[in-house]
């Protein structure tokens, strides 16, 4: 059996909704929170790179967060080789921040503007106390070439403030890479990069990957990239996988009726081709109120009265394929 | 309508001075979608935020005009530009979505006192009937504007700041990656609202993106930056199929296509300028596979080939030639490996 790397199961991640009164007054206190993550598992292999998709405030970022205890799952069991982190104590999670890394999604925001470049992207070296201090700056130096920033030499002074979107980016990039961590977590990465760096970058960590063993979860609105980098992928709908497989076999021959809808609204370059696009028509789902039964159902093209009876379980629908959506149930009559 | 003409913009440091826009011309008309591409760093953001003048303390306008209706805006004082024209006649969607909001105040009450500075005749029920709606229509539950900045996901606040850019029915929109947050689903939607918008409103818009499937579905025109210069203009139609400049050429085959299965793109060697007081050249030439000596020595001349296509590039008549040899992989991984080689052999030297 090959070694399970990352083991996520039934993670949630609720955030209370504050609106006190209001909910008082109506008694309807209870379950007001925000579904951010509800319900879900998945596995990442030494080597391997997950990726996930799905729609903007689906909680991709926050089930991130939560993995890497940087936001306390709501309930849920997540291990890293084999060690439950949710259980682990002050010091072990400390040893795991420097193991574990993420590439965080805004780089406007992640970024400490009153650092330098090479204290920002040396920083993980001097808490971890990870290799001789003297040797430190000279490993900034080449893994800011490395992320593209060339010469290195014109950026390690600068204050992070002073950059632009894409050159943040790579900062952030270099700074998860720089301890040589055995897995991370890349929320966008590439997304403020043009074409021709963001190829590169890719490779990059891709090398990581085959060379070093080092385990990756994508998250990205791109399904070109994830098709490109992942093995497998998984696409989330309001806290939860809607299908999860190979990432070639998803993109390429979806099940899901809103996996179908975002690859067919995915754009393309070709001017003389004009893309069949599946509307999303309905409300815009609200974590706090889901939907009862599927929780596509308000939106999804195919729904039918069934759907909204009780959510349905994933369905194994080719080799290692798997989508939720009862019309994949043998018993439910296609006809009707 | 509006009309930037050779703008120069500079970034004060300690390496030099940095020219982040160095002689830019190009031209926004009524209810045209200008796509604006090109590497990072390339000062593409520094473009747009230099005609608001939303600038750092060491940044300057060192030169050129940004007429808006025959009104040179580089005229104004800051406070008149405020005044007149920042969100109500121009308005910006930045790139660092989360960090345009105030972390101490709700989204709503952010975007009514934008309005309520700009219309004062207009009521705070009014304007958060207006971000309710806005909301609403770029899908976010409506009951979210009294929400903190910080309880939003990245595309949440993302289409926040385009509700707010779009609060006050400006006539230029300058979105700079507007939709990197977003599934394409919504990022559908939020490019339809805007197009909407555009053709009741006859608003333009400045689209800087890095996603060439998005400009090429939605521009009229599309300008090509490199090293602070538009080094390539045309129809979208013509950068996509037919494009003359060797970066552009370059740019087009790493676009990935979802179409078709994995492969290997290719990247264009290199790095980008550094655009510290730049020397006289073509900026391009030290990764351009077709650089000649004259590349080096000077600057090319925007030259046009008929429709309003400009290119800036000494062997843009060559074009069969470039095209033919940019398809191959070699043309491009040649030049890498001669690269490396020169690395090499500079820390070698180093070491010595
Ligand atoms: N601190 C918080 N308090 C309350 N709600 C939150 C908080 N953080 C996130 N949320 C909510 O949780 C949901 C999921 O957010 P998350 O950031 O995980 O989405 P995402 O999938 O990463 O979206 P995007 O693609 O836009 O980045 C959203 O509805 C968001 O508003
Ligand atoms: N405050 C600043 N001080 C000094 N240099 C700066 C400052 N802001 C930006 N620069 C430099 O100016 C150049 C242009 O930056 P700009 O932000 O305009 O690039 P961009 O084209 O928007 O890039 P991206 O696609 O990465 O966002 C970059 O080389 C950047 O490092
Ligand atoms: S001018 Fe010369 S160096 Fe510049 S792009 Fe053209 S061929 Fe290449
Ligand atoms: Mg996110
Ligand atoms: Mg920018």
């Amino acid at each position: 059996m090959t070694e399970r790397k990352i083991q996520v199961r039934d993670v949630k991640k609720h955030f209370p909704v504050d609106d006190g009164a209001l909910s008082n007054l109506f008694g309807f206190g209870e379950d007001q929170s925000v579904k951010a993550v509800d319900g879900v598992s998945f596995d990442i292999d030494e080597g391997e790179a997950f990726g996930i998709a799905g729609e903007s405030g689906c909680g991709k970022t926050t089930l991130a967060e939560t993995i890497l205890q940087l936001e306390e799952p709501t309930d849920g069991e997540i291990t890293i080789d084999g060690r439950d982190v949710t259980e682990m104590d002050k010091g072990e999670i400390n040893a795991l921040r420097s193991d574990v890394q993420i590439i965080q999604q805004d780089p406007y925001q992640s970024l400490n503007p009153r650092f330098t470049v090479v204290q920002w992207v040396q920083e993980p070296l001097d808490i971890h106390d990870i290799g001789p201090k003297d040797e430190r700056r000279e490993t900034v130096r080449e893994t800011l070439a490395e992320v593209g920033l060339r010469p290195p030499e014109n950026y390690m002074d600068e204050y992070t403030s002073e950059l632009s979107g894409g050159e943040r980016q790579r900062v952030g990039i270099a700074r998860a890479i720089v301890s040589n961590p055995s897995f991370v977590v890349c929320d966008e990465p590439v997304s403020m990069l043009d074409v021709s760096i963001r190829a590169s970058i890719l490779r990059l960590l891709d090398d990581l990957r085959t060379e070093k063993g080092i385990s990756f979860m994508y998250i990205s609105h791109d399904l070109s990239l994830l098709k490109h980098v992942c093995d497998r992928i998984g696409i989330m709908y309001l806290g939860r996988f809607v299908e999860t497989g190979p990432s070639t076999q998803v993109i390429n021959d979806p099940q899901h009726p809103y996996t179908q809808a975002l690859v067919s609204s995915t754009p393309i370059i070709n001017p003389d081709v004009e893309r069949d696009r599946i509307e999303l028509s309905g409300e815009v789902p609200d974590p706090i109120d889901l939907p009862s039964g599927c929780r596509f159902a308000p939106r999804c093209p195919e729904a039918s009265e069934e759907c909204r009876e009780g959510e349905p379980r994933m369905y194994d629908v080719a080799a290692d394929q798997r989508s939720r959506c009862i019309l994949h149930d043998d018993q439910y009559d296609l006809s009707s | 309508m509006l009309e930037i003409s050779d703008l120069e913009v500079r970034y004060d440091t300690e390496h030099g001075e940095v020219h982040a826009v160095n002689g830019l011309s190009v031209d926004l008309a009524e209810n045209e979608t200008l796509g604006l591409v090109g590497e990072s760093g390339c000062g593409k953001t520094t473009t747009a935020k230099s005609l608001i003048r939303l600038l750092e303390s060491n940044c300057t306008i060192a030169g050129g005009s940004v007429e808006l209706d025959g009104r040179d805006l580089t005229d104004l004082s800051l406070k008149e530009l405020k005044r007149e024209v920042r969100w109500s006649e121009i308005s910006m969607i930045p790139q660092n979505a989360m960090n345009g909001f105030d972390p101490v105040y709700t989204v709503g009450e952010q975007i009514v006192e934008v309005v309520q500075a700009h219309e004062s005749d207009t009521s705070k029920g009014e304007a958060r009937e207006r971000a309710r709606e806005l909301f609403e229509k770029l899908g976010i539950d409506g009951d979210r504007i009294d929400d903190y900045p910080h309880q939003f996901s990245g595309g949440m606040a993302q289409r926040a700041m385009v509700a707010l850019a779009l609060a006050l029915d400006p006539k230029v929109i300058l979105a700079d990656e507007p939709t990197t947050a977003l599934d394409v689903v919504i990022q559908d939607r939020l490019l339809d609202v805007i197009q909407d918008l555009q053709d009741e409103m006859d608003v333009a818009m400045l689209l800087i993106t890095h996603d060439m499937s998005v400009v090429s579905e939605r521009c009229d025109n599309i300008a090509v930056m490199y090293g602070g210069r538009i080094v390539e203009y045309a129809d979208a139609e013509t950068i996509i199929k037919s494009p003359r400049h060797p970066y552009t050429l370059g740019l087009r085959n790493s676009f990935p296509d979802i179409t078709e299965d994995s492969q290997d793109l290719i990247s264009i060697p290199g790095a980008p300028p550094t655009l510290v007081d730049p020397d006289e050249m073509c900026q391009f030439a030290p990764r351009c596979p077709f650089a000649e000596e004259e590349c080096w020595e000077v600057a090319p001349e925007p030259v046009e080939y008929g429709d309003g296509h400009r290119v800036e590039c000494h062997r843009a008549d060559e074009v069969e030639y470039l095209r033919s040899e940019a398809e191959k992989h070699e043309t491009w991984t040649e030049l890498e490996s001669t690269e490396t080689d020169d690395e090499l052999t500079e820390t070698e030297v180093k070491n010595d």
